[in-house]
């Protein structure tokens, strides 16, 4: 049993919300790979930032609601299918956590399909000119296979533990008063680019050293993208070589944030250069320090 | 096949006990109901002015820990399941998450997993479902789950802003602060632990309760529909228990107590009351809404803390927890606490 990927949407002109971003992506992902929402199990939120600062419920269900997924089983007679949904929040990670998710709802046989959406938006639902993320909505149609040559292997994970996190995002409540909803503030340490180029490379260099990836088996690497040439700095120092293509999508789209892993896979899939048994390799970074690793076998 | 188990349960409870009566005598409209009568709240923790989601959540993952046969560099992942996650006062953190702070606090492996997930007041029960499957698969064999509520700052806008006797506010006043740390593993024996976790989202009542900072005071504010929510919940409950009941072959029969989620002891009973047909046997329920309030992502375990910090539980007792939150999710969680109830110091 194996966890793939049956089909991606990424939307970088949806509408001025993190909600209906996403269920527009959802809705193309869904119809792109003729699967009805109604056949979704579960639904994974990991976007951060979203409408209005909203804090509960989670925004999954919110977007559940918009998608029509299994909305009312008990009324519609159909209790044996239904959706779970609800939101991850690890930042420029959660791709990954969330596949992790997936494939142990797949492999325990609780799911047939998960779908994952992520879409950033600054909580006042403008193009706010301090908002540091642009905002491009992703949907990445997880299924369970049987086949176990192919799908996700090997995540990997790692924080760091110095004092610093890079990057962080608050709002103070009593600071900003009547427009908390829409305020978000925004803070970069000197050198976050640096450091968390140096921090994922580590991490790189602790999955080599331990076998568990082969960097001259991978032919094409997606990495988070806080910056022009970040996921070649990290492939390369983890000893993926020329062969291999770094999808670098910084020029066109900036930081996409939670969006980065969907829209280079994305991009790749839609570019029609993968072929059977290519093998990809997800790389993650983001505030905290934090990095993420993944294999996939297309 | 690997069986996941609750090993350690850590719970931190602010001193202060603030009364229902103390909140409606601060209110500048009073309510027309006698609230304490129609939710069964008499009190509810309070944060002090130092403490926040993040501050309750570390003195519970730290109770948990010294209950816990387990060292923080044992665990490969801690997951934070808080509806708040307030930082530094009234600091809404969204980046990094919650988990990334505790992490680091509490000294995991650099290599340990972190995140935070949300899923309104199923949060806890929802993570329990995930670190369930992670362990039974065998990605993990070890995690911790945390929430830190400091879920208050409702009731102090509500408070502020309630103004008329139907006011989407009220359900506001009816919360309290809490931590709670949970260490799961892998059980030992084939009867303890997890039996099973089923769960789903009702998306067509999912804006019936929405929270968000206000924008009539400085604050957060919980906008509920809490009557419409009852009614819906009620009526699709008792089809929901007996499809979720028959799916994984139990009854009422099968348990010595049953949590529900705690929002008020008359629509508890009211729910439970329609449920009984289909658990054949209703167990006996485990309420602290009248000491503790709804205390949001953490009330099972609250409630579950309390009661085995009394004696009061059956040894090797099986709990059926019965999560209903915004969204709607509902879920159940089926499991056999013996591992708890030996961190409590039962005599098994």
């Amino acid at each position: 049993m194996a966890t793939i990927i049956k089909a991606s949407c990424a939307l970088p002109n949806g509408p001025q919300s993190s909600i209906g971003m996403s269920v527009a992506a959802a809705q193309q992902c869904l119809a792109g790979a003729g699967v009805a929402p109604g056949d979704v199990d579960l639904l994974i939120n990991i976007g951060v930032f979203r409408d209005d600062n909203i804090i509960e419920p989670a925004m999954a269900p919110l977007i559940q609601q918009q998608l029509g997924m299994n909305l009312d089983p008990v009324r519609h007679h159909h209790l044996h299918r239904s959706t779970l949904s609800f939101d991850i929040n690890d930042g420029e990670c959660g791709f990954l956590t969330a596949a992790g998710i997936a494939d142990s709802f797949f492999r325990s046989g609780q799911a047939q399909y998960a779908l994952v959406v992520s879409g950033d938006i600054h909580p006042s639902k403008t193009d706010h000119p301090e908002f540091p993320f642009k905002s491009v909505a992703c949907a990445v149609l997880l299924a369970r296979t049987d086949d176990d040559r192919r799908g996700f292997s090997d995540f990997h994970f790692k924080t760091s533990a110095a004092a610093g996190f890079g990057f962080s995002a608050s709002v103070d409540l009593l600071a900003n008063g009547l427009k908390s909803r829409g305020c978000m503030t925004f803070s970069v340490e000197d050198c976050y680019i640096r450091d968390l180029m140096v921090f994922a490379s580590s991490l790189m260099d602790d999955v080599v050293a331990a076998g568990r990836i082969d960097p001259a088996a991978i032919d094409y690497v997606v990495a988070s993208q806080q910056a022009k040439g970040f996921g070649s700095v990290v492939a390369r120092a983890a000893g993926v070589n020329g062969v291999s293509q770094i999808i670098d999508l910084f020029d066109e789209y900036g930081d996409v944030h939670t969006s980065s892993l969907g829209l280079g896979y994305h991009h790749l899939a839609g570019g029609g250069r993968m072929k059977s048994n290519d093998r990809i390799l997800f790389i993650a970074a983001g505030s905290g320090l934090s990095a993420a690793c993944a294999q996939y076998v297309v | 096949m690997i069986r996941a188990q609750f090993e350690s349960l850590g719970v931190y409870l602010p001193e202060r006990v603030v009364s229902t009566q103390e909140l409606i005598d601060r209110m500048p409209a009073k309510p027309l109901f006698d609230l304490e009568f129609l939710t069964g709240v008499k009190d509810r923790r309070w944060r002090s002015a130092e403490q926040d989601s993040y501050t309750m959540a570390m003195a519970a993952a730290m109770d948990c820990l010294q209950k816990s046969r387990y060292r923080p560099e044992d665990l490969d992942v801690i997951i934070c399941s808080s509806i708040s996650h307030f930082k530094g006062g009234l600091h809404l953190w969204m980046k990094p998450d919650m988990s990334k702070f505790l992490k680091k606090s509490l000294k995991l492996r650099p290599d340990a997993m972190s995140f935070s997930m949300t899923n309104a007041c199923a949060g806890m029960l929802t993570a329990v479902h995930i670190l369930n499957n992670m362990i039974k698969t065998g990605a993990v064999r070890t995690g911790m789950i945390v929430s830190g509520e400091c879920i208050t700052p409702i009731s102090d806008t509500a408070v502020k802003e309630i103004k008329d006797p139907v006011d989407p506010q009220f359900a506001s006043l009816t919360v309290g602060d809490s931590g709670v740390a949970l260490i799961m593993d892998r059980a030992a024996d084939h009867d303890e632990g997890i039996d099973f976790v089923d769960f789903l989202t009702l998306a067509d009542f999912a804006d019936l309760c929405l929270a968000m900072p206000s924008i009539e005071n400085p604050g957060m504010a919980m906008y509920a529909k809490a009557v419409e929510i009852h009614q819906e919940v009620i009526l699709r409950l008792p089809r929901i228990i007996k499809f979720m009941m028959e799916k994984h072959r139990f009854t009422g029969r099968d348990y010595d107590y049953v949590i529900p989620h705690q929002t008020s002891t008359r629509a508890i009973q009211t729910a439970l009351d329609l449920c009984i047909r289909h658990l054949e046997v209703l167990p006996e329920v485990l309420i602290g809404i009248d000491k503790f309030g709804n205390t949001a992502s953490t009330s099972h375990f609250v409630v579950l803390h309390d009661h085995l910090a009394r004696k009061r539980l059956k040894k090797n007792s099986r709990i059926f927890f019965l999560s209903l939150a915004s969204g709607i999710a509902i879920g159940l969680v089926s499991a056999r606490i013996g591992s708890l109830e030996a961190c409590y110091g039962y005599d098994h």
